[in-house]
């Protein structure tokens, strides 16, 4: 039987990560994952596992509250959405038959070269994110952007009215949902953190309808991820209940005050976020 | 492993991916009911603030 003092931190917890959900649409495995492990020594494939488990509700919530608002595009969810699960069983193939390529030491610290490869991919990546958000920052962005390098509109172009785009690929739509699902099962993360950029910037989708797709899009790689560490057992719903507990209240409160930012406020407290990540990262690299 | 056996453990597999998929949707959508209600009886018929 846990104590008062688990169950309440494991609230608090996620409480931080369900606000940063609604704020950002983002799943927040990224954030939670590694303070699992590091605050409650909880073994990685648990911390993962219930992790996942509780993005679920997270990601249903965040969904439900942006599409309320008529933020949440679901014809862009459904076209990205098969790309995305199928990618993160290619990128979990790829991390096992990497994984035996040794170690490596650097100052007396012993790691496998695949993870400091794949992390410090990983760094510059989120770290180029964030330039070009903060960049962007100054920039009106309540609209479809004009200039969107991934549209590519003469090859089976769909249409996607409630982003307000007239014409794009579904090519680029579904191997973009596979490039988030590659990424996803490669450094074990959700993805909403590399989705947004890529909505934003590749598909020129409004910021506030790429949070709110976001979120739906971490709700169904969660479902998929959730099954498959549950079929493991590694998923202790004694974690996910007080998890979800905490998220379902910072979800309301993180989604009520991202309605209410300013785009460019948005834009910047993302690109914050987005090197914060850059940061834990590099710190679990060291560690 | 008897056939019985390998029957239980997928029938176990089965439940146990139920419970964990099923009980975070049920969450969720008992929380949207919740607030769903709050909205209705303090602020109006529409549900909005």
């Amino acid at each position: 039987m846990p104590d008062a003092g688990f169950i309440i931190g494991m609230t608090v917890l996620g409480a931080l990560v369900g606000y940063a959900s609604g704020l950002f649409g983002v799943g927040g495995g990224f954030m939670l994952t590694p303070l699992l492990i590091v605050l409650y020594r909880i073994p990685a494939g648990i911390a993962v596992g219930s992790g996942l488990a509780q993005m679920i509700a997270v990601g249903l919530g965040t969904a439900r509250r942006h599409a309320s608002k008529g933020y949440v595009d679901g014809r862009l969810t459904g076209f990205m959405a098969i790309g995305t699960v199928v990618g993160t069983a290619i990128g979990k193939f790829i991390m096992q038959r990497l994984s035996g390529m040794g170690k490596i030491t650097l100052w007396g610290h012993t790691t496998p070269l695949v993870n400091l490869t794949l992390n410090c991919i990983f760094i510059v990546l989120l770290v180029s994110v964030a330039i070009r958000f903060f960049r962007s920052s100054g920039e009106e962005n309540e609209g479809p952007l004009e200039h969107a390098p991934l549209r590519w509109p003469t090859l089976l172009p769909v249409a996607l009215p409630i982003s307000g785009v007239a014409q794009i690929s579904l090519v680029s739509l579904s191997l973009g949902g596979l490039l988030i699902g590659v990424i996803s099962g490669l450094l074990g993360i959700g993805g909403g953190v590399v989705l947004i950029p890529l909505l934003v910037f590749g598909y020129g989708i409004p910021l506030r309808t790429a949070i709110g797709t976001s979120g739906m899009l971490v709700f169904v790689s969660a479902l998929a991820g959730t099954a498959q560490y549950a079929a493991d057992g590694l998923v202790d719903l004694g974690i996910v209940l007080p998890l979800m507990l905490g998220a379902t209240l910072g979800v309301q409160v993180g989604a009520w005050h991202s309605h209410r930012l300013h785009t460019a406020h948005l834009q910047r407290a993302f690109a914050w976020l987005v090197l914060l990540v850059a940061g834990i990262v590099l710190v679990r690299l060291w560690g | 492993m008897p056939p019985f056996a390998q029957g239980n453990t997928l029938l176990a597999t089965a439940l146990r991916v139920g419970l964990c998929v099923g009980i975070p949707i049920l969450w969720a959508l008992g929380t949207e009911l919740v607030i769903a209600l709050w909205c209705r009886c303090c602020k109006g018929d529409d549900g909005n603030a």
